[in-house]
């Protein structure tokens, strides 16, 4: 029952909220007024910056997910099998997306300031690689690179202290066993002992990646500013932002939160097929 | 690339000539002190600085020794010129007249005859008028001449008292008010750094000679003035034979202790009471804030002095114990200079030293062998008095100035033949083409070695500073042993020039807090007890627990007896320093004339512009919006206005008049619908900055219009490696109007605006609209200016020695380039011929932040009165010389009352030029949708620019785009 509470509490409602905005055209301070499916209407066909903002999220989280989500799982395996100093490396690992994506962003930009003096461009120019800066975080060739670089680093840690959990978890009785019956390697160790073992780990590692890169956000416009030049790395969070706090249209910011909420619902039933089929 | 090599291959060839005519041959002689002759300093710049350290030894070397006569100049005698008359002297002298010097220009001067040539001081009594508070300066010309750079900034300070500590609501002290004592009183001149604890001294030949006293900053009543020989003061030794001599005792067992925050009078408002958490410290609560000791990191800067009365019950020898502590800057000692009723009573309290320690410890004012000094005290009253004085830290400034400019001329003649990114690949055969470079780079490590051995010497420890200092060292001898290394490590040679210009400014100061002082017989015991760990960790923990009970949410939340009151919510979002400030100032002089009390809220700055969650907006959606919010960025209250959440101001009495203190332009944005929802409350200006150095040395005119710019300046920056800064920064926010600044320049002075004249529709679909985009991004595309670029630091480097900047960049080589001082200026940006041959220069964006009264306030009178206040001439101008004297130039208020704003400490040269360029600025109004706008304009420039799109189709997209949005809004609004 106190789940239930608080599960109506801190989700039900918001949905519903935002659900109920985004039928209006709420302006934050005057009277909110009802205009059906207008939102959505202009959102699906008329807003070609939402287009642009679904394709950037699409891109960025069919390789930034996976990426950080195999990064992480082996990471995770590589610092199990190490045996001094697991403690280090784990925090090595876990402490980036410890600190705010901001803060970090502002590391990673002295890197790829587009100054002649930025690191990159620095040393790109001594090689003799270049002949101009790159102006990194304001081309649109590069921006999303930039970002999804940056995110992957920051976004291993979560899904990676799960899978260190879920692997320390496993009775090392098993490995002993399966080596007697005739495991050859560490990989098949891995294929036929650990994932299986893991699935509850694995499964709640790609929600929360997937989840993660849908809702990338903070490190994009630390990088590329808000908005990004041109709608380079734009994405629905972006777009939602931009129309809840720029021009102020609750309503509409809504609809686009209805949008990526439905998106990153789906895909979570999505994965839970994909790992719950197996068993 | 190639073009590159061929402009370097050019660059050689002149370096090569100007370091032949420039240089000597040979190496420098090494480190000795003394031997760096003052020619070699200044490979570029003509004005070869002539301090006062330059002029004692040059009076050394004269062998001039002190004047004999005393010559008395009166105001009756003196020629006055400019805002400058006789006037009634407020009971000076009998009722003498005393000279009125107004704040306008204006000069005294005085002709007078002198007998004895030799060595002068000058005193000087004088009634520091009601200013703003600042210290008086005054230029003081012998012959019409400068003696030496610190007669520019001859300074006399005010006398502070304060009143009354009250108690607030939760119980903790309230900062008293402080209010100046006009009165008559002597001082000598002095310079106005704190440099030398000595008043300087002149040097007058014999015969006649003119004093002229030019205005510099604030008003003073001047009355007699004293030419006279320097003071002899005995050192302690001769002080001691004194005593004897005149059979004074030792007194026994007296002690009187006085609280230091007790102080009878500072000659600086920044110096306070401030609140001690050490337990150890007298007096001391566990659970609310007392305002225990004086000084602390306020009290750092030169000449700075606070000044207390303690009675003495008999006559006899005491000596003086402080409880002290400098827990501030690591490892450094603290001057003071020691007066007791205006005198220094021996040589060695003209510049004491209390050491580095971050604990309370006491000192007893004792010889360097730890025997107290003794002071020769009558029954009564006495005045004790502590300056600051920078002591040996002026030699390791002065240095370090001059050691920073020699390294700078060096790397310039280094860019000249390597050019600013040297090519890695290529050999530049430094060793061939300066053949003396190694020499330089040892002989600047010598003198370096040297300043830091100074430093060395004053300091406790070893302090961080010493090791910056030696790691700069340790980069030049790397360098001395292969100059070839230069041209791949030409960045670290930047940063190293960055990094000791920074320390100037961070050895400058000697901050001491005092939390009592005693002055007691020699018998009698002084001990400090040193704070435990235990009690320290105890009282911590109290204040932890008690921040859970105390609302600190607001500053200085109001008392009980003020509920009853009008209390009006204002919201600030600045940093606390300047929410605490305003507090101050409201409660000292808004809420006792008008009965209404302010609560001031400190929100994060940043939380009122556009593009971010925002507070403002937020509360007025919870229906708890505060009554006004200052700090409010430009672009935000049209946004309200739309909405119908902010007060039309032009409704209220009394409108007009304040509107008529500010430029009529900065009210443009506001404006919407026939009213004005916001007043500007800091703007920002627009203007060229180089480097005079340089500029000079390629023999260039700072360009007038832009063709000058493209067609002269910017080959010859290219041919010497260097560039214009005229960055786009798209990092930035694009509603921050700096990213397009340059677009809107150019707009303007074509005669273009942003939107047609119904403000329906963009106006950048017009012929100069697209005139003005090309050639803009033209600039980026064809004349190769760099799109991003540190212009702070290039421009130290002088690698990009003339650019576009504004105030931010203006205020940041005030304040942080103190190598540069001197060596560059401002202009006027470039501008655009018009038809009738005059150059149209006119910039926008000067708004910077404004206020707002909030249409949900049901105090919106009062919120008005509380505007005018703080908006008024008088407040803003008080508001800005405390501000800047309390967090440095660098914090100085960019306030948009005019008035206000030219009274800041400017340059002249450069109010003129600022003057110039606000009077005739044009702010664009903002729309419905207008942020689409800038956002448009750069994602045009990008398309062209970045991505190599026709300059047609990019900038007819942002305007479809522009026009869309305004569309969308408009019917939003129900506009027609």
């Amino acid at each position: 029952m106190p789940f239930l509470l608080l599960f109506t509490a801190f989700t039900i409602v918001p949905v519903a909220v935002a659900m109920g905005t985004s039928f209006t055209n709420y302006n934050m301070i005057q009277k909110p007024g009802f205009v059906g499916l207008d939102n959505y209407s202009f959102l699906i066909l008329d807003d070609d910056v939402f287009l642009k903002a679904l394709k950037n999220t699409l891109v960025f989280a069919l390789i930034t997910g996976p990426i950080g989500y195999m990064a992480s799982f082996f990471m995770a395996w590589i610092i199990t099998l190490v045996k001094k100093g697991r403690g280090f490396f784990s925090l090595a690992f876990y402490a980036p997306s410890l600190t705010s994506g901001v803060a970090m962003s502002t590391i990673w930009l002295i890197i790829f300031s587009g100054d002649r003096y930025g690191y990159l461009n620095n040393l790109l120019l001594k090689m003799g690689l270049l002949t101009e800066p790159i102006l990194w975080t304001s081309d649109s060739e590069y921006v999303m690179g930039v970002v999804m670089l940056i995110s992957v680093w920051m976004s291993m840690g979560t899904g990676f202290l799960v899978f260190l959990a879920g692997f320390q978890n496993i009775d090392p009785a098993l490995y002993e066993a399966a080596r007697m019956d005739g495991t050859a390697s560490r990989f098949q160790e891995l294929r036929y002992i650990t994932w299986p073992l893991m699935k509850p780990q694995l499964l709640f590692g790609a929600i929360n990646s997937i989840v993660g890169s849908f809702a990338v956000f903070d490190v994009a416009t630390a990088v590329a500013g808000m908005p990004s030049p041109n709608y380079a790395a734009h994405t629905i969070v972006a777009h939602l932002y931009d129309y809840a706090f720029t021009r102020y249209n609750m309503g509409y910011a809504s609809s686009v939160a209805m949008i990526l909420f439905l998106i990153t619902f789906v895909m979570g039933r999505v994965c839970m097929r994909l790992f719950k089929s197996e068993e | 690339m190639k073009k590159k090599k061929l402009l370097t291959g050019a660059g050689i060839l002149a370096a090569a000539a100007v370091i032949m005519a420039v240089w000597r041959t040979g190496n420098r002689p090494t480190a000795e002190e003394k031997e760096y002759s003052e020619e070699i300093y200044r490979i570029s710049s003509d004005e070869s600085s002539y301090g006062y350290t330059q002029a004692k030894e040059a009076y050394a070397a004269g062998g001039y020794s002190a004047g004999t006569d005393v010559i008395l100049l009166t105001p009756g005698e003196a020629v006055l010129t400019g805002d400058a008359m006789l006037a009634d002297s407020r009971g000076y002298a009998g009722g003498a007249k005393m000279i009125y010097s107004g704040e306008e220009d204006n000069s005294v001067e005085w002709t007078f005859r002198v007998k004895n040539a030799g060595l002068y001081r000058i005193s000087m009594d004088y009634l520091a008028l009601e200013g703003n508070g600042a210290k008086i300066q005054r230029e003081v010309r012998i012959d019409g001449q400068l003696p030496f750079e610190e007669a520019a900034g001859v300074s006399f300070y005010r006398i502070f008292r304060e009143g009354e500590v009250t108690l607030n609501s939760i119980g903790d002290e309230v900062w008293p008010v402080q209010s100046e004592d006009v009165i008559w009183q002597r001082a000598d001149f002095e310079d106005g750094q704190g440099y030398f604890e000595d008043p300087l001294l002149f040097y007058l030949t014999e015969g006649e000679h003119t004093l002229t006293l030019e205005q510099i900053d604030q008003p003073v009543g001047i009355g007699n003035l004293t030419i006279c020989p320097p003071e002899e003061i005995l050192t302690y030794a001769g002080m001691l034979e004194e005593y004897e001599k005149n059979g004074y005792q030792r007194t026994s067992g007296v002690s009187v202790k006085l609280q230091a925050e007790d102080s009878s009078w500072r000659n600086d408002s920044v110096v306070r009471r401030e609140s001690n958490v050490d337990p150890n410290t007298e007096p001391y609560s566990l659970t609310s804030r007392l305002l225990n000791t004086v000084g602390g990191y306020r009290w750092r800067t030169g000449n700075q002095s606070v000044a207390w009365e303690i009675e003495v019950p008999q006559s006899g020898l005491y000596t003086l114990n402080f409880k002290v502590a400098q827990a501030t800057v690591s490892g450094i000692p603290s001057y003071r200079k020691i007066t007791i009723d205006g005198k220094v009573p021996f040589e060695e309290m003209k510049l004491y030293r209390f050491d580095y320690n971050k604990n309370w410890y006491g000192e007893t004012l004792s010889d360097e062998n730890g025997e107290p000094y003794l002071f020769y005290l009558e029954e009564g009253v006495h005045e004790l008095k502590l300056e600051v004085k920078l002591g040996n830290f002026t030699e390791v400034i002065e240095r370090t100035i001059d050691d920073l400019q020699y390294l700078s001329d060096l790397t310039r003649e280094i860019t000249k033949i390597t050019g600013t990114s040297p090519d890695p690949n290529y050999e530049y055969e430094l060793y061939r083409n300066m053949p003396e470079l190694s020499g330089e780079m040892g002989y600047v490590a010598d003198r370096l070695e040297y300043t830091v051995s100074l430093l060395a010497a004053i300091s406790n420890e070893r302090t961080s500073m010493e090791n910056n200092y030696r790691s700069i060292v340790d980069m030049l001898r790397k360098f001395q042993a292969d100059v070839d290394k230069i041209p791949r490590a030409l960045t670290e040679l930047d940063t190293a020039l960055t990094n000791l210009g920074s320390y100037i400014t961070s050895i400058q100061i000697c901050p001491l807090a005092l939390d009592y002082l005693e002055v007691a017989s020699p018998d009698a015991e002084f001990t400090v007890e040193k704070t435990l760990f235990t009690e320290k960790l105890w009282a911590t923990t109290v204040n932890f627990v008690m921040s859970f009970f105390k609302d600190y949410d607001s500053i200085g939340k109001v008392t009980e007896e003020d509920q009853a009151q009008t209390v009006l919510d204002v919201w600030i979002a600045r940093g606390a320093d300047w929410g605490e400030l305003l507090k101050e100032m409201a409660d000292e002089r808004f809420t006792p004339e008008t009965g209404i009390v302010v609560n001031v809220n400190v929100i994060p700055s940043g939380q009122l512009s556009t593009g971010s969650i925002n507070m403002l907006m937020l509360s007025v959606t919870s229906g708890d919006a505060p009554d006004v919010a200052l700090s409010v960025d430009y672009n935000l209250p049209s946004e309200f206005a739309f909405r119908g959440a902010a007060v039309d101001l032009t409704q209220f009495d009394g409108f007009e008049e304040l509107a008529d203190q500010y430029y009529d332009t900065m009210f443009e944005p506001y404006r919407f619908e026939g009213g004005v929802y916001a007043f500007p409350e800091t703007m920002d200006f627009t203007c060229m900055i180089y480097r005079t150095d340089i500029i000079d040395d390629l023999e260039l005119e700072i360009p007038k219009t832009w063709e000058e710019l493209l067609e002269t300046v910017l080959p010859t920056l290219y041919e010497n490696s260097m560039t214009f800064a005229f960055p786009v920064d798209t990092t930035v926010s694009t509603t921050s109007p700096g990213a397009y600044r340059g677009y809107t320049m150019l707009l303007l002075q074509k005669g273009g605006s942003y939107y047609t004249e119904d403000l329906r529709s963009s106006a950048l679909d017009s012929a100069v609209a697209y005139d003005t985009f090309k050639m803009w991004t033209s600039l980026y595309t064809n004349y190769d200016v760099d799109e991003q670029s540190n212009f702070f630091t290039r421009f130290r480097t002088g690698t990009q020695p003339i650019g576009i900047g504004n105030y931010g960049t203006y205020l940041q080589l005030l304040t942080s380039a103190p190598e540069l001082y001197g060596r560059w200026a401002i202009a006027p940006v470039p501008g655009t011929v018009q038809e009738d041959g005059s150059i149209n220069n006119v910039v926008g964006t000067i708004s910077s932040t404004s206020c707002m009264i909030l249409e949900q306030s049901d105090k919106q009178e009062e919120a008005w009165r509380f505007l005018q206040w703080w908006l008024s001439e008088e407040t803003q101008i008080s508001y800005g010389r405390q501000l800047e004297a309390l967090l440095g130039t660098g914090s100085r208020w960019n306030t948009a009352n005019r008035e206000a704003f030219y009274g800041l400490p400017w340059k002249r040269e450069d109010e003129e030029v600022i003057r110039a360029s606000l009077e005739t600025a044009i702010e664009q109004p903002i729309v419905p949708g207008g942020y689409f706008t800038g956002r448009h304009i750069i994602n045009a420039w990008n398309r062209v620019c970045v991505n190599d799109d026709n300059v047609r189709d990019a900038l007819e997209k942002a305007v479809r785009d522009i026009d869309k949005e305004i569309a969308t809004k408009r019917a939003e609004f129900g506009l027609k």
